[in-house]
């Protein structure tokens, strides 16, 4: 591949991340009336229908719409990946560590939403308890598995610190990159509370999360990997902290 | 150049690296976050958090406190000492930090012992979901303070007279002492306004 | 000098340790609510601000530092106390 069509490629994925925000926003967030999600452990079936799957259809096109842009998630972490390189050029630990994080998160955004999907396409034919097992086995999955995006972070945040060569992000972005990873622990207690700031709703366990999540670790992260893409390849080589070919 | 020359010594001033401060002032806006959504709540449902409240001896609190405080002062020892290249007195006053961090969770092990033991677990209610999300925060950064400490106490003394071990032990001074400033906080929250 | 320095934290240690003492007299021997729960958080605002300067050393930091530790410490005083009052009132 010759420079100039790398140098094509990779912008394009750089922009799968401002792309995903975009999407995510609509398709899941509004069209899939999850701003904030129904509250499923303080429903019954018959009213989490009612509330929500039978109440809202265009839920079924708004997570078919998630299934399929929840991925870029994972192109866009695949970019990330390969600009977090050590020395001497090559991916280490930390580099996969966010790119295994980034194709899981990106998985669960697509795997979640397509149940969801499901639940809303067979609201009329299914009976409620069928429909809020789903539901909530589901949102266990997307909640409950936080790790794997708190590992993306941590791999993503370490590598911003510890790497003292690089210059592409700016270390306080590490910081907050690790302090949001930790921030989402409080998910395991999603499950077993009914209201309150860690419901699945709640103040915590989703303003808080989706929100830092989203703009203070995505948005600051699109940032400097979209300004990093528009460098040349030499600048790129000086402020990724590589040597210069000889 | 002038500006540039001012930062270098402003940084070399500096007590720790600039990378420390940063994290630490990260932490204190995750904990703002933390302490907001705590209140959020107790004006929400007050009821529920005076009895939450009741609940706690305040007296576990006290003596966490007066741990913490005391533990501060030895760290402050300990970056002076290492100022003055006083291996003694560095191991010493870390050996003190140590126990007082020690001592520290033991009690709170025990506090949260007893809680678990009569029911009141994390999901118990709002109250004390917060209380064992903050606290349980708090803890773990007591936990991770008490590692580097070992760390730091691990040199040998040629490694401990040397420019880069007097700055990280004032990174991990400012981190403990960070510590201590949660705790300043969370001790009157949680503890002292129960009759609120 | 280093001796003056030692005596100079022990000081601080002990401020800091009556204050945490008149902290809880105030929540244990008063009736006072809105009195007392300002007092106990101007306690711990005076007590923080005594650890950011002497033991964090904040005014030896860049100035930026300096500021924010301080204003978060006031902030957060007035936070806690403000919000307490609040749920007083509920």
């Amino acid at each position: 591949m010759d420079e100039s069509v790398k140098r094509a490629v990779a912008r394009g994925l750089a922009w799968c991340g401002p792309f995903f925000v975009v999407t995510i926003i609509y398709t899941w967030g509004i069209l899939g009336h999850n701003v904030p999600p129904p509250n499923m452990m303080a429903l019954t079936p018959q009213e989490l229908v009612d509330s929500y799957y039978a109440k809202y259809p265009e839920v079924a096109t708004g997570m078919i719409g998630a299934a399929t842009f929840g991925l870029f998630y994972t192109i866009w972490s695949c970019q990330l990946a390969s600009m977090m390189r050590d020395e001497n050029g090559q991916l280490g630990a930390l580099s996969l560590m966010e790119v295994a994080g980034g194709i899981l998160t990106g998985w669960l955004f697509a795997f979640c939403s397509a149940m969801w999907a499901a639940c809303s396409l067979l609201v009329h034919q299914v009976n409620p308890e069928i429909i809020k097992m789903v539901h909530t086995f589901t949102w266990c999955i997307f909640d409950c598995t936080y790790m794997i995006t708190t590992m993306q972070m941590f791999g993503l945040g370490l590598w911003t610190i510890l790497n003292k060569r690089q210059t592409i992000f700016p270390a306080w972005a590490g910081w907050v990159t690790i302090a949001i990873g930790v921030g989402f622990v409080p998910l395991v207690i999603m499950p077993f509370v009914t209201d309150g700031p860690f419901a699945v709703n709640g103040l915590w366990n989703f303003w808080i999360i989706f929100s830092t999540w989203l703009f203070a670790f995505f948005g600051v992260y699109n940032f400097y990997v979209l300004k990093h893409v528009y460098r040349s390849p030499e600048e790129q080589k000086r402020v990724a902290g590589q040597f210069a070919a000889a | 150049m002038d500006q540039r020359d001012a930062l270098k010594a402003g940084l070399e001033r500096q007590p720790g690296t600039n990378g420390i401060w940063t994290f630490v002032f990260i932490d204190m806006i995750v904990f703002s976050l933390m302490f907001l959504v705590f209140l959020s709540e107790k004006i929400r449902l007050p009821k529920i958090y005076a009895a939450g409240q009741a609940h706690l001896d305040f007296r576990i609190g006290l003596t966490n406190t007066l741990l913490l405080i005391t533990s501060s002062l030895f760290m402050a020892d300990a970056v002076a000492s290492t100022r003055r290249r006083s291996v003694v007195a560095v191991r010493r006053n870390l050996l003190a930090c140590l126990a007082c961090g020690g001592a520290f969770c033991v009690n709170k092990l025990f506090e949260y012992h007893a809680k678990l033991s009569a029911g009141l677990s994390p999901a118990h209610n709002s109250f004390y979901s917060f209380y064992f999300f903050i606290t349980g925060a708090h803890f773990l950064h007591v936990i991770g303070a008490m590692i580097f400490f070992i760390h730091c106490m691990r040199q040998n003394e040629l490694q401990m007279v040397q420019p880069g071990y007097r700055r990280k032990l004032e990174n991990v001074g400012l981190f403990w002492h960070f510590v201590d400033l949660l705790w300043i906080f969370i001790f009157p929250l949680l503890y002292l306004t129960r009759g609120a | 000098m280093i001796m003056r320095l030692l005596d100079h934290n022990i000081r601080i240690w002990g401020v800091l340790v009556i204050l945490t003492l008149a902290s809880v007299s105030f929540a244990e021997l008063t009736n006072w609510h809105v009195a007392a729960v300002v007092a106990i958080f101007a306690v711990a605002v005076v007590k923080a601000q005594l650890v950011a300067v002497n033991f964090m050393e904040t005014g030896h930091a860049l100035p930026h530092w300096n500021w924010l530790y301080r204003v978060w410490i006031a902030a957060i005083g007035c936070l806690l106390c403000g919000g307490t009052i609040l749920s007083m009132y509920r």
